[in-house]
């Protein structure tokens, strides 16, 4: 049994007209100990995913409105306040993208370091004291035992990080969730916290679901990825497979919008044309296909779904892809399509 | 000012001559003081030498807080510079009075990093980008109308847009907009301080196709501030390193990126991940301890050495000149890695 599973999750957000489907029939797993990745473009659902999964979507703004969200197998949609209170914290803890919105700039670290402690494994002052000296060493904070009467503003950006990763890990949890938790940092920074984030889960054997729109982090990062676009997940595959061998265009789209540094120079990027559609105006059909360079008419006419690719047997590769697929009028695609893929400069 | 003498000026690749010279140039912010009610200074950028050539790219690299976008803006003298010079053209930009800097500023513009910050919500996109010609010209409405639609579409805009408003843009829309503004007066020179930054990456790739076939097009000499290594060596002639307000090394694109002499360069391009999960397990990262210094209390000598895994006595006492010993690169620091072997092989690739 996976430690975490998301079977056709939907969340719905209050918009001007009617409500937007933000999350749309999203299903995966985290197994125990494991590095899953969540990688998407801005708006394509990948932090709606998150805070459905802890339950931080608030009605009336935005409602989980289908779906389990399975942990230990208990579903957490389903459960009271009283029962989720109890699975934070020490089941499943989250790190946030912006350490400062997410501390108290009027309590100092220890006192919110302990807080959990006390809340969540009923540790005396002292005892709380103790522990949150050892998760600040854990962190690599120099001299912890002042730093402990410190305020977050007090912190650079990259030391405000690792204090949430000590928080997150204070009760021990098997499952956190890190939600962009770089994009703030500078590539030094974002070095650091991504060894310290990697040695700790491994230590720990805690499993996390890494959500990121950095392919690069992934790669270092992740065992097995999840690619999202326009509120579904349109491939999944192992970190290696993703990177070799991936069948979405989509996929082909990010990987070559991307300089790299490993390789030669010169040559133009390959972008993506156009860009993600709105929430309240879904394309019919594939979403990605009003964008996609390699789209035939029955992309337009109706919805793929997320199935192996044809001829693809032995792989834990799916993709949301007619050309990829082993369907009447499907399955125009193959691997060697990507390299083939130049779309027309854009005026 | 302990600041070290500046660099001899380097032979300019190709003898072109250079459009711009910085040379010595700090910039000071005043801030409150711990304690004190005098302010405390600040020196964001601390004695930068640059030498933009004409028709190149200059990029500008560096964490936040090194002073890249300080060091643009003083280029262009939105901030007035506390120490130093920068040359245009042969005209000492900060000595000029307002009109005559005005005149200039004709010819040197910016592309800035937010494309939701720097549009007048209340404007429409032509008006928007008439603008500029309102100060530098004196075309009539008519002309000034048939030079917007031209920018337009040059940067890729619909002309359909003419009359919308900002908030019926994308993000990237909206940054064709902000290099629209940026080109409509015909400049020469450009700074585009984290233009793509903001963007998706679907979206940043388009924009730097964009200003790359600008560039080749119009002749432009631009220089391009980014934290994102890997799309400044996509677009740069030449790079310079910016460290706690100081150039710590420039160098040739591909001479920076597959000989990085400053130890700094070398963490930072270590730092940086690459979209390839066997090259990324594989890979030995240099990971720096720590974090920068405060520009407030920077540390003596050598900015770097507090951080630097090379660091001796020498560098705590005596700033590092920036100086060069294989043409074209040059780094400030005491414990350098050695230059490339003098009859330089040809690069790996063509």
């Amino acid at each position: 049994m996976p430690l975490l599973e998301v079977q056709d999750l939907r969340t719905e957000f209050r918009a001007a007209q009617g409500s937007v489907t933000a999350v749309d029939g999203v299903s995966f797993s985290v197994d125990a100990g494991e590095m899953v990745a969540l990688v998407g473009e801005s708006g394509c659902g990948k932090s709606a995913t998150a805070q459905s999964i802890m339950g931080l979507i608030v009605p009336p703004i935005g409602r989980v409105t289908g779906g389990k969200v399975l942990f230990e197998g208990r579903d957490l949609l389903t459960m009271k306040p009283r029962e989720l209170r109890a699975v934070r914290g020490k089941g499943i803890a989250m790190i946030f993208q912006d350490p400062m919105t997410s501390l108290n700039p009027v309590l100092t670290i220890g006192k919110q370091l302990t807080e959990s402690l006390r809340l969540h494994l009923s540790l005396n002052g002292r005892a709380a004291r103790a522990r949150a000296i050892e998760l600040l060493e854990m962190v690599r904070i120099p001299a912890p035992e002042t730093r402990l009467s410190s305020y977050p503003h007090q912190f650079s950006g990259g030391m405000r990080q690792r204090v949430m990763i000590a928080m997150a890990l204070s009760c021990r949890p098997r499952l956190i969730l890190a939600d962009e938790i770089t994009t703030a940092l500078d590539v030094t920074i974002q070095a650091q916290i991504l060894d310290l984030l990697r040695d700790l889960a491994a230590e720990t054997g805690t499993a996390v679901l890494f959500i990121t729109h950095d392919l690069g982090v992934v790669a270092g990062m992740a065992e097995r990825v999840n690619v999202m676009y326009a509120g579904q997940i349109v491939e999944r595959a192992t970190t290696a497979e993703l990177f070799h061998r991936p069948q979405m265009p989509y996929t082909w789209g990010l990987l070559g919008s991307v300089p790299r540094l490993d390789q030669a120079r010169g040559g133009k990027l390959r972008p993506i044309a156009g860009q993600p559609p709105e929430l309240s105006a879904m394309p019919t059909g594939c979403r990605f296909q009003p964008r996609c360079t390699h789209a035939h008419d029955l992309c337009a006419e109706s919805p793929p779904a997320l199935t192996a690719a044809r001829g693809d047997t032995g792989h834990a590769q799916l993709t949301r892809c007619w050309g990829m697929q082993d369907v009447p009028r499907g399955g125009w695609l193959s691997l060697d399509d990507r390299h083939a893929d130049q779309p027309k400069q854009e005026k | 000012m302990s600041h070290p003498t500046p660099a001899a000026t380097v032979a300019a690749p190709g003898d072109r001559p250079a459009l711009l010279q910085v040379r010595d140039l700090a910039v000071d912010f005043k801030v409150p003081a711990k304690g004190s009610l005098r302010p405390a200074n600040l020196r964001a950028v601390a004695g930068v030498d640059l030498d933009a050539y004409r028709g190149e790219i200059l990029g500008v690299v560096g964490e936040s807080g090194c002073g890249k976008s300080t060091t643009g803006r003083a280029i262009l003298q939105l901030l007035k510079p506390s120490q130093g010079t920068v040359t245009f053209d042969g005209v000492e930009l900060t000595a000029l009075g307002r009109g005559r800097m005005r005149a200039m500023r004709r010819r040197m513009q910016m592309i800035f990093q937010d494309p939701y910050a720097s549009l007048n919500p209340r404007m429409t996109i032509g008006d928007l980008i008439e603008e500029p010609l309102l100060v530098h010209s004196r075309a009539t409405a008519r002309e000034r109308r048939a030079k917007a639609l031209t920018t337009m579409d040059l940067v890729g805009l619909s002309t359909r847009w003419h009359e919308r408003y900002p908030h019926e843009l994308s993000g990237g829309q909206r940054q064709r907009v902000g290099i629209a503004r940026a080109l409509v007066s015909d400049p020469e020179f450009v700074v585009a301080d984290e233009p793509v930054s903001a963007l998706d990456v679907s979206i940043q790739a388009q924009i730097v196709n964009l200003l790359e076939s600008l560039q080749e097009e119009l002749g432009l000499t631009m220089m391009f501030i980014a934290h994102d290594l890997a799309v400044v060596r996509h677009l740069c002639d030449r790079i310079a390193v910016m460290y706690l307000g100081t150039v710590v090394e420039t160098a040739g694109c591909e001479d920076l990126y597959t000989r990085p002499r400053h130890p700094y360069t070398q963490a930072l391009l270590s730092a940086v991940p690459i979209p390839d999960p066997l090259i990324e397990t594989e890979r030995r990262r240099r990971i720096l301890k720590g974090d920068v210094p405060s520009p407030l209390n920077p540390p003596t000598g050598c900015r770097f050495r507090t951080r630097c895994w090379k660091a001796q006595d020498i560098c705590e006492t005596q700033t590092p000149a920036l100086t060069s010993e294989a043409a074209g690169h040059q780094v400030a620091c005491h414990f350098p890695e050695p230059p490339a072997p003098e009859p330089a092989a040809p690069p790996a690739h063509t």
